[in-house]
């Protein structure tokens, strides 16, 4: 993988949706459901955009200079991580967007490029099996809701 | 808010009934039309701005969520999504947006099981018309984490009925009742469609007919030809117009049911919300007089109209109301959309044969009645079904001579009390 190695959702047996600022993913080949939010939301978007590894990086506001045990190398990881799963795949054939809209909007918070990097995380649920019988009002964390299941139901 | 229809005032009224969180009380259990509570959350749901929000107030008040009905359950997801766009902030947004996650996995697992029949019925030649929550969830939802899905339903045309059944049945689903080689034209002309599970227990109907109370050979070539095109992952498929699909989902949903039905209103309104504009408002009405489905549809659109602000034309109404109607029709209704007394859905079952039958002698009349509740019960000969009709008798009999005695006993031992 190098910084120019542009990626794409693995359509049609990735689908994703977007609501409140998470990002819900189920991969269908293996029936998993992927949760994102924050920073592992954003990659998300800029890769549904076509973007390379730079484009990711220019889309957090952050410069492929800081790498290793940086940004560049904890968004380095994440992709990796998203291809593992089968979310994701390499693309050289799609063009990226015009690289306005893959850096943070102009509107964003000051300080947005100073601000401490919140490292992205992948949280996945490969139960689904048990998961799909719980009642999602009943025997959930109601806080968090399905598929977190209420800790004493747990283990 | 409609003229006429204040939350508050209902909430003192159903308070000063003593009604309970309980939304299914024993005066609504298994009513076609959605109780006071659960009004309430058809308008948390689906309504804007302050009158939303005045009814999610008033419903969350009343309601114990951990006794919630299916049918309100089945609403969380709407209700969820339009508390969010109303910038409502409540701690129970955590668990409805769960229910949001739920439906929305549930669905798309369904929909990719599917997938690959509608493949195959599409390549060898069979028209596929989507029906009910597939195809409202795609062109008017637009959301598969809004409207949950029990099953998948597509219609084929009736001559294509057994190439569909093999098809289906080659990619391993199991139908259930009756099996292909069980198909005959009988069984064609008396059911509206058969249900089939797949290993993981997801299920799927394939229908020949679209709706069960008009069975007769030609009765849906009027919805084939106004139907309209749509696509799923490049497989072109057809679904009803969007007038019909509001006809379908008033007349199969605004019906008694085990699980409170009141998710047709919700369809319902969606529909008229992102497509209103396009109804054939005097195809409505010669659908519903042609099918004898006055009653139904006609409240069914009132209620719209008066509790959730749905652009429902007056004059459509008042040309429903004008409509001629028959006594089996009125009888019909009556029995759809009330709680089924000693006689079970024998009754509707009856009225139901008689619409398919037409004009018969009696003794022909019932005899084909015979076999169409062996058909639909899947009785194979006269003998189980008498013996299926004899233990229903019995256990509806049982049922109605404790539900008197508990009455008796119970207005007795009122008494003393009263003194």
């Amino acid at each position: 993988m190098t910084p120019a190695t542009r990626f794409r959702i693995k359509k049609p047996r990735v689908i994703h949706q977007t609501l409140d600022g998470e990002v819900v993913i189920i991969n269908l080949e293996t029936g998993n459901y992927y949760s994102l939010r924050g920073t592992g939301a954003e990659i998300w978007s800029a890769i549904e955009r076509h973007a390379d590894l730079e484009g990711i990086l220019a889309a957090l506001g952050r410069k492929n200079a800081d790498a290793g045990d940086g940004p560049a190398g904890m968004v380095a990881r994440f992709v990796e991580e998203l291809q593992r799963e089968g979310l994701i795949e390499t693309s050289g054939q799609v063009a990226p967007e015009s690289p306005e809209s893959l850096t943070p909007a102009p509107d964003a918070p000051s300080g947005h490029l100073e601000a401490a990097f919140e490292p992205p995380v992948l949280e996945k649920f490969d139960d689904m099996q048990d998961l799909i019988l719980l009642d999602p009002v009943h025997e959930i964390d109601e806080e968090r809701g399905w598929p977190h299941p209420r800790p004493d139901a747990e283990g | 808010m409609s003229p006429g229809l204040d939350v508050m005032e209902m909430r003192r009224q159903d308070l000063s009934k003593g009604e309970t969180g309980n939304i299914n009380g024993p005066q609504h259990r298994g009513g076609g039309w959605p109780t006071r509570n659960q009004q309430l959350l058809l308008r948390a749901a689906l309504l804007q701005g302050r009158a939303a929000i005045e009814a999610w107030e008033a419903w969350r008040s009343r309601v114990d969520l951990g006794r919630l009905d299916r049918g309100s359950h089945r609403l969380l997801p709407l209700l969820f999504r339009n508390l969010y766009a109303q910038g409502v902030d409540h701690p129970l947004l955590g668990t409805f947006r769960g229910v949001y996650r739920y439906t929305w996995y549930r669905n798309q697992i369904l929909l990719s099981q599917v997938i690959p029949v509608l493949r195959s019925l599409h390549e060898a030649g069979i028209e596929s018309l989507l029906l009910k929550g597939a195809a409202l969830v795609h062109l008017f939802y637009q959301d598969a984490g809004l409207r949950p899905m029990a099953d998948f339903d597509v219609l084929v045309r009736r001559d294509r009925v057994a190439d569909a059944m093999d098809i289906v049945t080659r990619l391993g689903w199991t139908p259930k009742g009756w099996s292909r080689e069980r198909l005959t034209t009988r069984r064609l002309a008396m059911q509206q469609g058969l249900a089939f599970k797949d290993a993981g227990g997801r299920e799927m109907d394939l229908h020949w007919h679209v709706l069960a109370e008009c069975l007769q050979a030609n009765a849906d070539d009027d919805f084939w030809d106004g139907s309209t095109t749509m696509e799923i992952e490049g497989i072109p498929l057809r679904t009803l117009n969007v007038t019909d699909h509001l006809l379908h989902v008033c007349v199969h949903g605004a019906a008694r049911n085990p699980v409170p039905p009141i998710r047709w209103a919700a369809d319902a309104a969606v529909i008229l919300k992102h497509a209103g504009a396009t109804i054939d408002w005097n195809r409505l009405i010669e659908q519903v007089r042609k099918r004898h489905v006055v009653f139904l549809v006609r409240d069914a659109l009132g209620l719209l109209r008066e509790l959730l602000d749905a652009p429902v034309p007056l004059w459509v109404h008042r040309s429903m109301q004008a409509l001629p109607t028959s006594w089996s029709e009125r009888l019909e209704y009556r029995f759809r959309t009330r709680p089924p007394l000693l006689l079970g859905r024998f009754p509707l079952r009856w009225l139901q044969y008689s619409r398919q039958a037409g004009n018969v002698s009696l003794p022909r009349k019932l005899l084909g009645f015979r076999r169409f509740l062996q058909d639909q019960l899947g009785k194979e000969s006269l003998w189980p079904l008498l013996v299926w009709v004899m233990r229903r008798g019995a256990c509806r009999v049982g049922g109605a001579t404790t539900h008197f005695a508990n009455r008796w006993t119970g207005a007795s031992s009122r008494k003393p009390v009263g003194r």
